[in-house]
């Protein structure tokens, strides 16, 4: 069961189900995705995490965690599509007495790092900055070290529009801001931002919803935040070289088609036809009938407008991968897929639909899509769209496909010695 | 029907008549059935014996090999099939199992169910999709070569360990990807997943008793050989380490480091090691994690990043500390470690932290149960061991801090490998 309550730019969704015997708090901050911003976006979800007023050290959060049965406390940066956003969750046991003294504990330890992060003299600490500066530019520095993840910055850097304004910040850049800078940045957050404010478990809706209002009293706010992006990739090919054992690919398809929109379902079905589940095209060809790679994936971006194959295998076969995924849209385009490949993946997708509301994370970022696109099936409707798509349908959405960035990242110099 | 009351959690435990062994959870809650099926056969096991003490030794690899393998059939490929009824399929090989598991919310569950029971339960493979595979393999191997962390563990086992298998992935090597051949993965097969050495494991809204049914209906209509009784050999490995420094030159732009000590293996019973494990690990976390009050000032001085962590593994046949941190020098790493481990021998954990850890775990393991597949694959390590989660939780909940000292200062910290991931090679040279 889910109510939710909207108020003035603040949302209260409460799910109430006793399957689970943990609670899960989330209170998502969003607004518009700008470049200038990044930065200080980025660094905010190192520095919100690392202590607060009330607890000002690991030593005091850790201790209050385990008091609460080793509950998790996380707060992330979460861009995707036009938007931005700061995201904190608190999930715990629920109480051995099935009172709500373990959920308002919960959510008072989160309003901790909500309202009263660690400052001084109205700034973060210089200390929790200074480690947590470190943190940040060596968290990129390891992104970066991974050769997929690299190759995927890389396409969506040069892809442009949001998905490109999404990717790490430069180093460089993070190195420009100060404590008081995050701190301003962090109050603009707090004050101008759309909330949503999600509690998922073995909840009394009522109780609950006073319990939010009381612990969480934001002000009214009015903001437009635009999701979804829709513009046209740029046409670009870049090759990086380095020293690594495995190459990597990844291509970026304009779609024309967004989160919400009616054919939505038939590119996502026909994804997993094409590349998303094990039996799709890609797997069965490219990977277990020629074998030129151990992994190969394709990815909708549903609020980017956007369709991403990635592959990795050795430098010499990333042509042959490259040209045989350009063969297989060809032959999706056409309806070259059987219809017993086409009922696999109806079947897969459908019962993935039913298997996500066994799964506390998933309902979690299914119920906050739908909060942000109305327009957004719920999983029956969902699950009678996917029923309803025809080859058809399919072969409509790839046609409509666009090829428009290619990156790619291979072995150059002198490959690693593996023994 | 077995119960917790504690976790309120109940299971019916049950053995066919062939030797399979089922543990069922009922859900009825959940629309999700998740069943994994399990050998204990992993990479360590690539050398075993049999009663008589027949010698059978295998490339390293083989386990994972064969999980690749057995997903193909006569006629047909598995997944397909799993997929054209509704179902998710997959499979993993650690050092010390092989499992094969699938999901599906579909109320019949007769259908995928009998279809794992029946691939698992059937070898069918061709000289020609063995050597296709081998492609495959040696592309996962580059995959996990390229991740540093992976890189940094697998280089630590090299340099700790002589002989054991841990020194190798899990995946195998290049030359030993290459060495496996058609019938040595039908013969290892056969040593391997008789049913009498095998679990079936369910989390299911269904009932189990039904469950149950199901699994005898299909193992009458099937017969396997005679079982030979196989365990594990593992050659006598010295006490020194391989290599003490290992350089190892890596396309990062960040360097990482390790140290690992090795640790005697001691005879004793699968609940004695597990008690040994929890109580280094309990003194361990203890001391390096922001339980302990000087954790901030090692990160403000910078004797320790943030990203520092720890592992430890008590097995039955092999032991290791294992620290890393984002650092050149390993040399470092080691003397502040090793300046640590000894002043814990000094003194005991503190009876307020060894609370707060126990608190810790009885949230972890209710956690755990709230996620089918997270409760199906803890509950088949534990299978391995032949201790259950909520046995595991008494053990740690036992321990108290006269015992994780004792236990503390019985370890050696005298074999130990540093370990580095630099950037270049010029680097690897000039240190």
């Amino acid at each position: 069961m889910m109510e939710t309550f909207s108020a003035e730019g603040r949302h209260i969704h409460i799910h109430s189900l006793s399957k689970f015997k943990t609670n899960t708090i989330v209170v998502s901050f969003l607004w518009p995705l700008r470049t200038e911003n990044t930065p200080a976006s980025y660094l905010l979800s190192y520095l919100l995490a690392d202590s607060c007023m009330k607890y000002p050290t690991k030593q005091a959060v850790l201790r209050q965690l385990d008091h609460l049965y080793g509950a998790s406390l996380n707060i992330t940066n979460e861009p995707f599509g036009c938007a931005d956003r700061l995201r904190f969750s608190i999930s715990g046991i629920e109480s051995f007495d099935h009172s709500t003294r373990q959920l308002e504990e919960m959510m008072d330890m989160l309003a901790e790092f909500i309202f009263r992060p660690r400052f001084e003299q109205g700034a973060f600490a210089d200390s929790v900055f200074h480690e947590c500066m470190d943190q940040a530019m060596i968290g990129i520095q390891e992104c970066l070290d991974d050769p997929f993840f690299l190759c995927a910055e890389t396409a969506s850097r040069n892809y442009g529009g949001a998905i490109s304004r999404r990717v790490l910040p430069e180093i460089s850049a993070l190195k420009t801001l100060t404590p008081q800078s995050c701190a301003e940045f962090w109050s603009y957050v707090l004050t101008h931002a759309r909330i949503d404010i999600q509690v998922l478990g073995n909840v009394d809706v009522e109780t609950t919803r006073r319990l939010v209002r009381e612990k969480f009293p934001f002000k009214p706010r009015s903001i437009r935040v635009p999701i979804s992006d829709v513009m046209h990739g740029n046409d670009r090919e870049v090759v990086i070289e380095k020293d690594i054992p495995q190459s990597h690919i990844v291509m970026l398809f304009e779609t024309a088609c967004h989160a919400g929109d009616e054919d939505m379902p038939a590119l996502l079905l026909g994804n997993g036809v094409f590349g998303s589940l094990p039996v799709s095209l890609l797997f069965q060809k490219v990977r277990e009938e020629k074998g030129l790679c151990y992994s190969i994936d394709s990815r909708v971006m549903p609020f980017d407008g956007i369709l991403r194959v990635s592959a990795a295998g050795r430098r010499e076969a990333i042509d042959e991968i490259r040209t045989s995924i350009l063969s297989l849209i060809e032959d999706m385009k056409q309806g070259k897929f059987e219809a017993e490949l086409l009922e696999a993946a109806r079947k897969m997708t459908v019962n993935s639909v039913r298997s996500a509301q066994d799964i506390a994370d998933a309902l979690l970022v299914a119920y906050y899509r739908r909060a942000l696109v109305p327009t957004t099936p719920d999983f029956d409707a969902l699950t009678k769209r996917y029923q309803a798509v025809k080859k058809e349908d399919i072969q409509k959405r790839f046609a409509a496909l666009t090829l428009r960035t290619v990156a790619i990242v291979q072995q150059g110099g002198i490959a690693d010695e593996t023994e | 029907m077995k119960q917790n009351e504690r976790f309120r959690e109940c299971w019916e435990e049950y053995t066919c008549k062939n030797g399979l062994r089922l543990v069922l959870f009922h859900k009825p809650q959940f629309f999700t059935s998740s069943f994994l099926l399990m050998t204990p056969f992993g990479n360590l096991d690539h050398i075993q014996k049999d009663a008589s003490g027949t010698l059978y030794q295998s490339p390293s690899g083989v386990a994972h090999f064969l999980e690749h393998k057995l997903f193909e059939s006569d006629h047909d490929d598995v997944m397909m099939e799993f997929n054209r009824l509704g179902a998710n399929v997959n499979a993993s090989t650690s050092y010390d199992m092989t499992s094969y598991f699938f999901t599906t919310p579909a109320q019949d569950i007769q259908k995928p169910l009998n279809l794992l029971l029946d691939f698992v339960q059937q070898l069918s493979i061709t000289e020609e999709s063995v050597a296709r595979e081998q492609k495959i393999i040696l592309e996962e191997l580059a995959m996990y070569r390229q991740d540093p962390d992976s890189r940094l563990f697998y280089e630590a086992m090299k340099a700790v360990y002589q002989s054991h298998p841990i020194r190798d992935d899990i995946v195998g090597t290049e030359s030993s990807i290459r060495a496996i051949t058609k019938s040595e993965l039908e013969r290892t097969y056969a040593r391997n997943y008789h049913p009498s050495r095998m679990t079936l494991l369910a989390i299911t809204p269904q009932e189990p008793r039904r469950i149950i049914e199901l699994v005898e209906e299909n193992q009458s209509h099937k017969s396997f050989g005679e079982q030979i009784a196989v365990e594990r050999v593992i050659e006598p490995e010295p006490e020194a380490v391989y290599e003490p420094l290992v350089n190892v030159p890596m396309a990062i732009e960040h360097p990482r480091c390790a140290v690992c000590f090795k640790l005697p293996v001691l005879e004793e019973s699968y609940s004695s090691q597990l008690k040994r494990e929890w109580a280094l690990r309990l003194s361990l976390e203890a001391r390096f994690s922001p339980i302990n009050p000087e954790y901030q000032s090692w990160i403000d001085t910078e004797q320790i990043t943030p990203y520092f962590g720890y592992d430890i593994d008590c097995s039955m046949d092999c032991s290791f500390l294992y620290f890393q941190d984002e650092s050149a020098d390993s040399q470092r790493i080691y003397a502040f470690v090793k300046q640590q481990l000894e002043q814990m021998k000094q003194k005991p954990i503190l009876e307020e932290s060894l609370q707060q850890m126990k608190r810790r775990m009885i949230g972890s393991i209710i956690r755990v149960m709230d996620n089918p597949m997270d409760m199906i694959s803890s509950w088949s390590r534990g299978m391995v061991r032949g201790i259950t989660i909520f046995e595991e939780c008494e053990i740690v909940e036992s321990l108290d801090p006269k015992f994780c000292l004792k236990t503390v200062q019985e370890i050696s910290l005298n074999s130990f490998s540093c370990i580095n991931l630099v950037p270049d090679r010029e680097n690897a040279k000039n240190l």
